[in-house]
């Protein structure tokens, strides 16, 4: 070993840290978790909140699109009832009209009944 | 009750390692930013990022290369800071952490301070070399560099070295 290299061995030592060097990275360290579990905790409360809302939205949605049938519904069976009555209906007042006919006295009678239509 | 004792157990472990290490760790930085307080918060942030990466060790070696490998690396990143912090007075700045860095102005300081003239990698080789005994396939395997690089920067750092150490006086 030459003259610079022990220069150098003797420049480079280790050297130790400030007293409490230890403690403070054990320190820094506890900081560090419990700030990692209270992180944790609020992505785990976001996190719920993100599937309650998404829940809740869906739950919403579909109640509105079976309102949504149910009136369609509604609606349809209500049109077909009415449908129902006029077919009803002209079928009763064919059939009417048809027996009376059959009974002679039709015109007459209907065309008295029927005076204020005319009129 | 069983995490909370495991949790300590792991704390004492690793308090453990800081003890069995910071001496290399901190000196290492040390010697290549040559400011205390510095190379304190350096040393803190490798331990910080030990203990973040605990599982991922095999043995008491891999976590002393890869300290070494960590403490080197992030140097570089804090004397760049260093570079770019503004200084502010005397009246503002906090009360140091640790003591000054203590130089023997005769021989030692004098020595570091040519050190810090030489280039960046220069000087983690030669850190490497002289405080932690490596051998120069070691540095070249921590620094992931050719053996041959590290052996010839080497030689033309201790040249450099020793021409200046003459021109001073520090050496014959």
């Amino acid at each position: 070993m030459n003259d610079v290299e022990r220069e150098l061995r003797g420049a480079f030592q280790r050297r130790q840290p400030s007293a409490g060097f230890a403690d403070r990275v054990g320190e820094a360290v506890r900081r560090g978790r419990s700030r990692k579990r209270e992180r944790q905790r609020w992505m785990a409360m976001a996190a719920a909140v993100v599937v309650l809302c998404g829940l809740g939205g869906g739950y919403w949605q579909m109640r509105r699109e079976a309102r949504r049938t149910v009136d369609q519904l509604n609606l349809a069976v209500r049109i077909t009832g009415e449908k129902l009555n006029f077919v009803r209906e002209a079928a009763a007042r064919g059939l009417l009209e048809k027996n009376l006919a059959e009974k002679g006295f039709a015109e007459e009678n209907v065309g008295e009944n029927n005076v204020g239509e005319k009129e | 009750m069983s995490r909370r004792r495991s949790e300590s157990e792991l704390e004492a472990e690793f308090s453990e390692v800081v003890r069995e290490h910071q001496a290399m760790v901190y000196s290492i930085g040390l010697h290549l930013l040559r400011d205390a307080a510095l190379a304190e918060e350096l040393a803190q942030d490798v331990f910080l990022k030990l203990f973040e990466n605990r599982g991922a060790f095999e043995s008491r070696e891999h976590v002393k290369n890869w300290l070494r490998r960590v403490v080197v690396q992030r140097a570089i990143d804090y004397a760049r800071r260093a570079r770019l912090r503004p200084r502010s007075g005397l009246e503002s700045a906090p009360e140091p952490a640790a003591p000054a860095y203590e130089f023997d102005i005769l021989a030692s300081g004098h020595v570091e301070l040519l050190v810090a003239r030489l280039p960046e990698r220069a000087r983690q080789m030669v850190v490497l070399r002289y405080q932690e005994d490596l051998e120069p396939a070691e540095i070249a395997e921590l620094l992931g560099l050719s053996v041959g690089a590290v052996k010839s920067t080497l030689h033309r750092s201790l040249v450099w070295l020793r021409t200046r150490m003459e021109r001073a006086g520090v050496t014959k």
